[in-house]
């Protein structure tokens, strides 16, 4: 009977949760800090077990688990897809087919998001290794949901004691260019539309000094643009001849063609292309237009431009651009398409492009940009936050230029890079008239030595 | 009138049910101490073997399982609801708290005195590779940023050769087996490694060997390709090759282990592994070492067989990514705050960069470049985040948090040194200054965890007295973080039930020893059938206040230590 007791003592032991056999004998070989500590056969053992859970737990995990259900299997078909691509070897061979291979050519692509433009999209081809050693081929092509294009295309050779030469051309059709009005007072309720096409092939020298980082550029460039009646279907504008009915600019509507003779001396410093935190660029370039047509007005264009790059504390970078460009010319009237005007580079980020329209201007950008996310080291892969101020004006005479007659904007932005190599940026900019969004693969501090090679549309035209 | 006094009812007896206070404590028994997990049961079947992509570990781990966690109605009632109970314990801590032995963790620094040979040797039964004969050569990658080739050695034993990249050869090996030693220390199950050295002439290519190239496919091994390896790895002036060796471990491998819920096919995993205390308290070491690849596929079950019966065994491995630096060289964010951190995007958005990040501020000691971006001045503790969330790391609790510390606490000077000197550093400055690092910044986050939780700990019954060790003030910690002075300490001694409900409450007793006599009337006179134990609370004031209580329980009886609670608010 007792032997029965006590068996039925010790499987009722054996069956209570966290135990798993009878009072283990005390016999320790080592001492611990808490005292005697059984060997692994001397010992009680138990299980683990789950975390006991409150019952107010049950009825709010139910709900949880109805909320997150069509998440849950959205989580599981990616799971599967992912897995699927993963361990089948599809995904390494989209990787190795869209990856960079290691050639001096390629593809790259890109875009840009405006109001005008609409959504852009960019593809060009390159190749760092064309027709001789140092060679380089770029062409680019552009396409807009607004039926904007653009195609553009340079070489680069590489010359005697240090030069280059630079053939290029392009194209491009602007269905929504905009005119205010001429100088700085022109209202924003002269805003109108045209169509803008303009052509350009070119040549250029460039030289190095040998000294401060200078170099000679010496370009002559065809040019060729035109106006016409814009295509405003689906938009709300109103077209420049209809607006300006009797007060046409000088040009509309007729053509201009005419040679760019010009001259540069640029001087540059910067350290960096990506993300520049140090170094200068400085440019003086003067340029002659001859037109085609006598009737047309001839003039000498001097532009004066500076950028500072500083490199302040823990990372952060302040840039400074300034410039100063103004076309004197015997006749009034130059073509209003050649102007200066408030478009790439020479942006005024609160303001929408082509706001403004003169012989003149001049203007002032700070941008100050401190890194706000790295992938795994600065300047890896970083992205900057921004935040910057553009103050310009256009004017047809230097007495023009007044603090009162400046335009303001401001604003904040990101902008990504990657080793040293600038993506993207994303940027709000903000004037007492507008706030503009912009989304965007070229840079605004155009320290990028860009030329008839990139395609650019070559300063001056417009 | 009846009706909104229904509605009244209904709603309060909602509310009743998420604000039901947590259930009542366990009664006290007198029962030994679980010391070790049973979880060594043969296995009825064999487990498979785990492969989980890589991929979409890096998703679901970056982005759904954290959403999911932070957005989890059940925590954020714990955490914001007053009244109700926050994270709830580690259901595998013993009534101690401490972790038992298991397929887990070993008890070994934390409890036991440890020689600083002992941790300089940790697992390992030899030093690497033997070098009485060739290496023959049984397999190969060459895909990712380290190359290496899996060998077997003269007495048959493989090893998986794995080395440092050309210009930072010593980084990644060296951290390699500075942290597996001090990880198996702590009592994690790890490999053996080992810095090695070698010559290309030991080297022989085994005819059955096949090298796997970076599109997966394999082809046969040959000569050419162990050269093409070594061309990608520094050689030595003397012409040798410097490497990690890692022995294959006994048993076979069956995948990683996930730090969240339990392998299925396992009767013996029961615990789900985001509660396991071993696994959250390792983010306290993983700070320590900056241990931020703790990614499940730098972990490996093993099937081990003994005496013809298997079971699971648990290992962490790949230690190339600690103490500042990565498998490919120096690594500076990681280990401070998650890939994707919106708080932080943000907060260094709106702050216009006048505040500069920790991360961004590390200097690598000057003219040693054999320690990577790892520091001390920099560094805060309790504020290690991995690039990829860690569901254990998540869940860590204050308890969890102070049994890690505890652990790391009885690292002395002299242990760290002698895990530093088997990284093998080619300058001996490099030792010496990895080695003040570490001690470093065990003090910082002991101190960190010891000012939550009063280190007060490893209760002793002895005839009447109850001897207890203040691990704070024993172990240096408050000196060499600056908060000098003789602490002091005051005690309480109840009889209580088994529901813990005292006979008579007594009033503070102050002393300068960690020292309780509960040879008292207060405790003699209590029925012992009534009051079988005696309850002992101890609070240490170092100059700026009694600290938190410590609770220790024991039985009157059997004089054994039966419960130590640990209050952390």
């Amino acid at each position: 009977m007792r032997c029965a007791l006590v068996c039925l003592v010790v499987a009722i032991g054996l069956l209570l949760p966290g135990s798993a056999a009878a009072e283990a004998p005390a016999d320790s070989t080592r001492i611990s800090y808490w005292g005697p500590f059984p060997e692994r056969a001397d010992s009680v053992m138990a299980r683990g077990g789950t975390i006991e859970r409150d019952a107010w737990e049950y009825p709010v995990d139910a709900l949880w688990w109805i909320v997150r259900m069509p998440f849950e299997i959205l989580r599981g078909g990616l799971r599967v897809t992912t897995v699927w691509l993963d361990e089948s070897g599809t995904l390494e061979r989209i990787l190795d087919f869209i990856a960079p291979l290691d050639l001096p050519y390629g593809f790259v692509f890109g875009g840009a998001i405006g109001r005008l433009s609409g959504v852009a999209g960019t593809v060009g081809f390159f190749h760092d290794d064309f027709l001789v050693d140092g060679g380089r081929f770029r062409a680019t092509s552009t396409v807009t949901s607004t039926s904007s294009r653009r195609i553009a295309g340079g070489l680069v050779l590489p010359a005697a004691r240090g030069g280059s030469i630079e053939v290029g051309g392009g194209y491009r059709v602007r269905t929504r260019a905009r005119y205010f009005g001429l100088g700085p007072g022109a209202p924003e309720s002269g805003e109108s539309y045209f169509t803008r096409e303009l052509g350009w092939a070119g040549l250029g020298y460039r030289q190095s000094l040998g000294a401060f980082d200078t170099r000679l550029e010496a370009d002559v460039l065809w040019s060729s643009v035109t106006s016409r009646q814009p295509d405003l279907d689906d938009f709300d504008g109103v077209a420049l001849s209809d607006r300006f009915e009797g007060d046409l600019p000088a040009g509309y509507g007729r053509e201009s063609q005419g040679l760019n003779y010009d001259i540069g001396l640029v001087r540059d410093t910067t350290v960096q292309e990506g993300r520049p935190r140090a170094g200068s660029l400085q440019v003086l370039r003067a340029s002659w237009y001859v037109p085609e047509d006598d009737a047309e007005a001839d003039y000498v264009q001097y532009r004066a431009e500076y950028q500072q790059f500083f490199d302040l504390w823990w990372d952060r970078s302040l840039a400074v651009r300034s410039f100063w460009s103004y076309m004197d010319s015997d006749d009034e009237a130059i073509h209003f398409q050649r102007l200066m005007t408030n478009d790439d580079p020479d942006l005024l980020r609160g303001f929408e492009d082509f706001r403004w329209r003169d012989r003149g201007m001049t203007a002032l950008s700070l941008e100050y940009r401190w890194p706000v996310w790295d992938y795994r080291d600065p300047g890896a892969v970083t992205l900057d936050a921004y935040t910057f101020y553009d103050g310009g004006q256009v004017f047809g005479n230097r007495r023009e230029i007044a603090l009162e007659e400046l335009a303001h904007s401001y604003g904040f932005g990101f902008r990504l890079s990657v080793y040293e190599r600038f993506y993207f940026r994303v940027e709000a900019g903000f004037s007492e008239e507008d706030t503009v969004l912009r989304l965007r693969g070229d840079q605004m501090f155009q320290f990028g030595k860009d030329g008839l090679y990139h395609g650019r549309d070559p300063i001056p035209v417009r | 009138m009846a009706a909104t006094r229904f509605r009244c009812a209904s709603i309060a007896c909602a509310l009743g049910l998420l604000v039901l206070p947590a259930r009542a404590d366990e009664p006290l028994r007198d029962t030994p101490i679980v010391w070790y997990a049973d979880d060594q049961r043969p296995l009825p079947e064999p487990v498979e073997e785990r492969d989980p992509s890589l991929l979409w570990d890096y998703m679901n781990e970056s982005v759904f399982r954290p959403v999911g966690y932070q957005l989890d109605p059940v925590r954020n009632i714990r955490r914001l609801v007053p009244g109700v109970e926050g994270d709830k314990d580690s259901p595998n801590a013993n009534r101690l708290g401490e972790v038992p032995n298991s397929t887990w963790f070993t008890n070994r620094i934390g409890l036991f005195p440890m020689t600083p040979d002992a941790v300089g040797r940790g697992p390992n039964a030899h030093a690497g590779p033997s070098d009485g004969g060739p290496w023959t050569i049984v397999g190969a990658k060459t895909e990712g940023v380290t190359p290496g080739f899996t060998i077997q050695d003269a007495t048959g034993q493989r090893y998986l050769i794995k080395f440092g990249p050309k210009r930072n050869p010593v980084l990644p090996t060296a951290a390699g087996v500075i942290s597996a030693r001090l990880l198996h220390a702590i009592g994690y199950w790890v490999p053996e490694d080992d810095i090695a050295w070698f010559r290309r002439d030991d080297l022989v290519v085994d005819p059955g060997a096949e090298i796997r190239m970076s599109g997966g496919e394999k082809r046969p091994m040959t000569g050419a390709d162990v050269d093409a390896i070594l061309e990608r790895v520094e050689q030595l002036p003397d012409g040798r090759y410097r490497a990690i060796s890692s022995k294959f471990l006994p048993g076979r491998p069956v995948g990683p282990f996930d730090y969240k819920a339990t392998r299925e096919d396992d009767p013996n995993d029961v615990v789900k592994h985001q509660h396991r205390r071993e696994l959250r308290g390792l983010k306290v070491f993983a700070e320590w070492i900056n241990h931020f690849d703790t990614k499940q596929q730098n972990s490996l079950d093993i099937l081990v067989e003994e005496d013809g019966e298997q079971y699971v065994r648990h290992y962490l491995i790949d230690f190339a990514s600690t103490l500042g630096t990565g498998a490919n060289g120096p690594i500076r964010k990681w280990g401070w705050e998650a890939t994707i951190d919106p708080k932080a995007l943000a907060r260094r958005t709106l702050t216009l960069g006048f505040f500069e990040d920790d991360y961004r501020q590390v200097q690598r000691p000057k003219g040693l470049p054999e320690i990577g971006w790892f520091d001390a001045e920099q560094f805060t503790p309790r504020g290690f985040e991995p690039p990829m969330p860690n569901p254990a790391f998540q869940r860590i609790n204050l308890r969890d948090g102070y049994w890690a510390a505890k652990i790391l606490s009885a690292f002395e000077d002299e242990h760290i040194r002698a895990a530093c000197e088997q990284g093998r550093y080619r300058d001996p400055r490099a030792t010496a200054t990895m080695t003040r690092i570490l001690a470093d910044r065990r003090d910082a986050i002991c101190r960190a965890w010891f000012d939550i939780v009063a280190p007060l700990d490893f209760f002793r019954h002895h005839d009447g007295e109850v001897t207890y060790r203040d691990l704070g003030h024993e172990r240096g910690i408050y000196e060499r973080t600056g908060l000098l002075g003789t602490p002091r300490y005051r005690a309480r001694v109840h009889a209580v039930d088994a529901q813990r409900e005292a006979w008579r409450r007594t009033d503070w007793i102050e002393s300068k020893t960690t020292l309780v006599s509960f040879d008292t009337p207060d405790v003699r006179d209590a029925s012992m059938t009534n009051y079988p134990f005696v309850h002992v609370e101890v609070q240490v004031d170092r100059g700026d206040g009694w600290s938190r209580s410590i609770h220790a329980w024991i039985a009157r009886r059997s004089g054994r230590v039966v419960e130590v609670e640990r209050e952390t608010s």
